[in-house]
């Protein structure tokens, strides 16, 4: 390492000393056990029981569930035999192989990586002494738990698949993977990982062994978060509010959030609407957060998003943070090649809806975020396509976003926070980011933008050139590539 | 357009602390640079709280802090003591060769109580000051200029302030400026007649996020201000409670700024 690259790491190293204390305190703590060593691997999973799937942390590749496991004990949906061989590694002071999302940022810097931030949250760190003193067979109930009960979705986005949408199941039933060197959303990746969703109206013993755990579960819970698929399309949604509005004795610090794209029939938002209210009123959550989507605005958020009615989506959210007073609407933004010629019209649009419904009866002062997070995958999607000239307008998103922020010095007053728009600054810093190959994986890229939406256009109906006039010139360029 | 009543003022920060600025502010540090704006002050001496020695008021227009430079507006007594003479004034310090700190100041005499265009610039090379001014209704520019016998004083990390001198609570002087201000400009350039006169003919005209935005914006200035090298302008018509819209593209919005804030 060069003096200058030492002294900054020296720099940086010291600056998170003083300024994180407590992820210091956290790391330190986690290492006495071993330098593998992360709570997320008890405390918090994900469950797709679509597809059988589990992982705890999103950084590891998910792992199927025994069906006979959950069959004798529903909490193996969770705690795995799988999984537990990897908390024995961690807890016998070695690194599992699958975390290595984390030694990559460990050993190649001076950051902190996932694992000391997942084991410092509210729902981890208390319970270090019962998991660190604790036999690695033991179950254990995960205090964050995301789940998706189906992948019932009535929208097919461009970058979603069909592990996650019965749109896109099928539509690639009924005309095969796109076009494109990767064969964007073949069923064969997801018969190679045995990920093929169980149809919605099938019988699913996943849900089954999730039901018969839910009693035992729901007690412990911090955050219990409801992803999809569409999760208003299933009954199990309603199943869990309905859970929690009719216990004697609720979880009353439980964070309970749901996913929606807020475009479902309307006797369901309306149903949806009346048990959040009801939830607040009768004080059964510590907080409600309704997470959904959108990466654009007006037409070209309807391209990106098929099967999106932007109007309604839009009166949706007005509506549920008009009528839910305490209530936050979080908007997860997959911030891809398409969002940048309007997304300064979505920032406006959140903007005008934070002046609008802001206020300190709400869990969160600011009724609604924009969680703005650069798509990854499919790679033919994301802003690493489009030409360099185009870089400036991301930047000038975050410029946009820093404009209607919040002075650091003034908390009474609503706008964008620190967190909102250093994550639009992070997509410009991905963006702007170069490295070893990047030119040949790129062109490799754009060849599959036009092939994609070509195909898009063919089977959907839509027309990229007229909705995207913007990227119409760079699409035609992109149809002329040959690999 | 904003009023400034005395009591607070705008700023924009040398450095944006997201990193966002195509240009940072402070890069007038390293180059020639030019600071244009066009007010109306306040000349009622009833209305004014004198800050200089109880005698006369001095506010400060566009102004760097540390030792306090940039542009001010200066209500002095005549000898005679029977008028209130109106001034508008360049100001920067420097170092002499001989190792003393000294202040060259340029100065005009302001007739009228209307709105008056102003510009102070710097030539690096040259080491040349220059303040314009032309009052309202008036067709030429009144220009001064003055040869600095030295370098300018280090104002790295030194703020632009709009209509004080420096508002942080720790500043004994913020001279605090009471009166309309209506655009402003920094360009990291001396601007030329031409450019000059194309910064006030079309200031007015900047608004609207959705023209900066609009379609294939990205592959041109929205303004045609490139050649002029700025680094943040505006007239105030697009803002939001807090913050006036940088229409350079820099991201440098100035930001309201109150004194009982305490430190930025």
């Amino acid at each position: 390492m060069s003096e200058k690259k030492q002294s900054q790491a020296v720099k940086v190293k010291n600056e998170l000393s003083i300024e994180n204390q407590h992820f210091v305190k956290t790391k330190q703590k986690l290492d006495k056990i071993g330098p593998g060593m992360c709570l997320a691997k008890w405390t918090q999973t994900t469950l797709h029981l679509q597809t059988g799937h589990n992982h705890s942390c999103h950084h590891p590749r998910t792992h199927k569930m025994d069906l006979k496991e959950i069959a004798r004990n529903p909490s193996a949906l969770h705690n795995t035999r799988y999984k537990k061989q990897r908390r024995k590694e961690m807890l016998n002071g070695k690194r599992p192989t699958e975390c290595d999302y984390c030694w990559n940022v460990e050993d190649n810097s001076d950051r902190f990586s996932d694992r000391v931030f997942k084991s410092q949250e509210s729902w981890s760190l208390p319970h270090y002494d019962e998991i660190v003193n604790s036999d690695w067979r033991e179950d254990f109930n995960p205090r964050y738990v995301e789940v998706a009960f189906s992948n019932a979705c009535n929208f097919k986005c461009s970058y979603c698949a069909p592990a996650f949408s019965t749109q896109w199941t099928e539509e690639i039933q009924n005309h095969g993977a796109y076009p494109t060197t990767d064969e964007f959303n073949s069923f064969k990746y997801n018969k190679l990982e045995d990920k093929m969703p169980i149809p919605h109206r099938e019988a699913n013993p996943y849900k089954d062994a999730f039901w018969k755990w839910w009693p035992d579960l729901y007690q412990d819970l911090h955050t219990f978060r409801i992803t999809g698929g569409e999760p208003l399309l299933a009954q199990d949604t309603f199943k869990v509010m309905d859970y929690i509005l009719e216990h004697p004795n609720p979880n009353k610090n439980l964070q309970l959030a749901i996913n929606s794209n807020l475009g479902g029939p309307k006797q369901l938002i309306d149903k949806f609407i009346e048990k959040i209210q009801r939830l607040e009123d009768e004080e059964r959550v510590r907080e409600f957060i309704v997470f959904t989507s959108v990466e654009s605005w007006g037409a070209q958020a309807e391209y990106i998003r098929h099967g999106l009615d932007f109007n309604y989506f839009w009166d949706n959210m007005n509506l549920i943070l008009e009528k839910c007073n305490r209530t936050n609407v979080t908007i997860m933004s997959t911030y891809n090649a398409l969002s940048v010629p309007n997304y300064h019209k979505l920032i406006k649009g959140v903007y005008d809806m934070k002046t609008k419904f802001g206020s300190s009866d709400r869990y969160w002062k600011s009724a609604l975020f924009l969680d703005s997070s650069y798509l990854r995958y499919p790679t033919h999607q994301t802003v690493q396509v489009l030409p360099k000239e185009w870089d400036s307008y991301i930047l000038k998103h975050a410029q946009y976003v820093d404009y209607m922020g919040v002075p650091l010095f003034d908390h009474n007053y609503i706008g964008y926070s620190d967190i909102e728009i250093q994550k639009i600054k992070r997509i410009y810093d991905w963006k702007t980011a170069e490295w070893d190959g990047k030119e040949q994986q790129v062109k490799e890229h754009r060849y599959n933008f036009g092939k994609f939406f070509q195909e898009h256009d063919k089977r959907r109906g839509t027309d990229f050139c007229k909705t995207f006039p913007e990227l119409a010139e760079f699409y035609r360029k992109c149809l002329e590539i040959r690999l | 357009m904003i009023t400034l009543d005395g009591k607070h003022g705008w700023v924009i920060s040398y450095t944006n602390k997201h990193n966002i600025s195509g240009k940072v502010v402070e890069e007038i540090n390293n180059g020639d640079w030019t600071f244009c704006t066009s007010i109306k002050p306040e000349w009622d001496v009833d209305k004014l709280t004198l800050n200089i020695n109880d005698q006369g008021y001095r506010g400060g227009v566009l102004c760097r802090n540390g030792m306090h430079s940039g542009i001010f507006n200066v209500l002095w007594p005549s000898d005679d003591g029977k008028e209130w003479l109106r001034f508008i004034k360049g100001e920067i310090w420097y170092d002499t060769p001989e190792g003393e700190t000294k202040i060259a100041v340029l100065e005009t005499r302001v007739g009228g109580g209307g709105w008056i265009d102003i510009m102070l610039s710097y030539n690096r090379k040259e080491k040349t000051l220059v303040l314009e001014t032309r009052e309202e209704l008036q067709e030429n520019w009144n220009t001064q200029g003055v040869k600095i016998d030295g370098e300018i004083i280090d104002y790295s990390g030194s703020h632009v302030w709009i209509g004080c001198a420096n508002a942080f609570a720790s500043c004994p002087e913020p001279q605090f400026y009471q009166g309309h201000i209506r655009c402003l400009g920094v360009f990291n350039s001396v601007l030329t007649e031409e450019y000059r006169d194309k910064f006030y003919k079309e200031y007015k005209d900047f608004r609207g996020i959705a023209k900066y935005f609009r379609g294939h914006a990205h592959k041109r200035q929205v303004y045609n201000f490139e050649a002029m090298k700025p680094l943040a302008f505006t007239n105030f018509k697009t803002s939001t409670p807090y913050k006036a819209f940088d229409f350079s593209g820099n991201g440098n919005h100035p930001i309201i700024y109150k004194r009982e804030w305490g430190v930025y």
